[in-house]
């Protein structure tokens, strides 16, 4: 870093990276880079697939019965005769929540919201009554 | 008559200055082409809607920038003769816009607000379709040794392979550090490449598929917990920038406008990174960088090459993509396997490459929708693209 701030101002503040053109010297075609990129690339894709393949085994426990419902379900539309205005629907529908950016899972209750509010004497019936009752 | 000759001697001279000041002045055949292709970018967007909010911004920039004016070329502050109008002169206020751009600022703010509209529930429910968004990184590595063998030097090259991320903010920050007087022709060219994804691929998509392949149907993505994706950004920022930490700024503020997103509790924030942020930051850089084109700087051989190097590397990355998911599915069972279709969607042209894989699946099929699955792999690419940059300036910087 320091060798290119020096290299910069040596240079009249245009900059000139030292190690890019070591590296183009050592890889005039630019094949290192390409083969070296692409593998760092792929690693880091690679873990990030492994671990959600994973995840979602682990956390959806009960997916694979699901799943086997699901499929069968859906396997039984094989031509546009077939297709019914319900699976339109759900494709409009997708669609829709999809550009909407809404969640599938979004919790739906609106209502009936318990709410605890903080102790307030103006409303306690000991300060209403005349008398303390025995 | 002494008085009236030396009068018009008077009025001729400071007319006579008075138009060197003026645009006519300074008027260059240069100029002429810019403003032509700045009107033709506002057609485009206006008439035929290709990224209308990308390509308005940058459209009036490329005007802004190409008026032509007295002085332009005295940028230092202490010039007397500075005077403080154009992008490159210091002290006006299209050089302190255009210092976020320079210095890297607007894209990864343009990355939050991504991250807080994008979803991912498409990747997790089929995590497969990650490894799509890779592959088409091809295309920033194919344009770099391109841009190498073309004789641009390796700082340069990296800079315009980027254009193949097909993604804007990407190819902004990476050259703006690697190669800074590229930035106006390599921005420029990566949008209006993404602004003609529809035209780019279908023809390479067409050319690399049968049509039995055209026509596989893949299985409908799964619903995916609210727990999934909250844990997509924290696994991804820990799994992408442990290996490669050069892409923090823009993997950090993708994966931060994520979580704001599916933690569903910080809305306000989520609203205000893919709402008024990242319309403000847009509107910042399309102008900026469409100002930076200026004729004297932009049109010279170099931009020529990176026109065509940024159409070669969008060819090869929709060529690594859709060749990736036909090997893929070599190694799938039937019923398992993708549709080559969706592999163009691995450059990172968000939505536009997705609805391409949609529109031409629906020629060969039109009970198949493949918009859900070409949505793993387009927002992978974001990801991808963004890793690769990382990969380009630990190696180049």
């Amino acid at each position: 870093m320091i060798a290119t701030i020096l290299l910069q101002t040596q240079s009249g503040g245009k900059l000139i990276s030292k190690s890019a053109e070591e590296f183009g010297k050592m890889d005039p075609l630019g094949v290192v880079m390409a083969f070296i990129a692409m593998t760092v690339v792929f690693i880091a894709l690679i873990l990030l697939y492994l671990t959600f393949k994973y995840v979602a085994k682990l956390y959806n426990v009960d997916f694979k019965k699901s799943k086997k419902k699901e499929t069968a379900e859906e396997t039984k539309p094989s031509s546009s005769e077939e297709v019914s205005g319900e699976v339109y629907a759900a494709i409009a529908l997708t669609l829709h929540l999809y550009r909407n950016q809404l969640h599938d899972m979004e919790d739906t209750v609106i209502t009936i919201k318990k709410v605890a509010k903080a102790y307030s004497p103006w409303s306690s019936k000991i300060y209403g009554l005349r008398r303390t009752p025995r | 008559m002494d008085s009236s000759a030396s009068m018009w001697t008077f009025l001729v001279d400071h007319l006579n200055k008075f138009m060197e000041y003026t645009s006519f002045g300074n008027f260059t055949f240069g100029h002429l082409i810019m403003i032509i292709v700045g009107l033709a970018f506002i057609y485009l967007a206006i008439a035929k809607e290709y990224e209308p909010m990308l390509l308005v911004p940058i459209g009036f920039g490329i005007l802004i920038g190409n008026i032509p004016f007295w002085g332009a070329e005295h940028v230092l502050n202490k010039d007397p003769q500075n005077l403080q109008i154009g992008l490159y002169q210091s002290g006006s206020v299209l050089n302190y816009l255009y210092y976020g751009v320079r210095q890297g600022i607007y894209p990864p703010l343009i990355f939050l607000g991504i991250g807080a509209m994008t979803d991912f529930s498409a990747l997790i429910s089929n995590p497969k379709l990650i490894l799509v968004g890779a592959a088409a990184q091809l295309g920033i590595f194919g344009a770099y040794a391109a841009a190498l063998a073309l004789g641009y030097s390796p700082a340069e090259a990296g800079a315009i392979g980027i254009i193949g991320g097909a993604d804007g903010p990407t190819a902004i920050f990476l050259s703006s550090k690697l190669a800074p007087e590229l930035v106006g022709a390599i921005a420029v060219s990566a949008y209006s490449y993404m602004a003609l994804v529809p035209v780019i691929q279908p023809p390479i998509m067409r050319l690399l598929t049968t049509k039995k392949e055209r026509v596989i149907r893949m299985k409908p993505p799964r619903v995916v917990s609210k727990l999934e994706k909250i844990l997509f950004p924290i696994i991804g920022i820990m799994l992408t920038c442990f290996i490669v930490p050069a892409g923090l700024p823009l993997l950090g503020m993708l994966f931060f406008g994520n979580l704001l997103k599916e933690s569903t509790v910080t809305k306000r924030l989520a609203d205000t990174a893919k709402g008024p942020l990242i319309d403000i930051v847009t509107i910042l850089i399309g102008l900026t960088v469409g100002a930076s084109t200026q004729a004297t700087t932009f049109l010279t051989a170099k931009s020529v090459g990176i026109f065509a190097l940024g159409a070669f590397s969008f060819a090869v990355a929709t060529f690594g993509g859709v060749m990736f998911v036909k090997i893929i599915n070599l190694f799938l069972k039937e019923g398992n396997k993708m549709n080559p279709l969706i592999g163009n969607a691995g450059v990172s042209a968000v939505p536009d490459s997705a609805r391409v894989s949609q529109v031409v699946g629906l020629e060969y099929d039109k009970t198949n929708h493949l918009l859900m699955h070409a949505m793993g792999p387009n927002v992978a690419g974001v990801i991808g693209s963004a890793v690769a940059a990382g990969v380009l300036l630990s190696f180049l910087y």
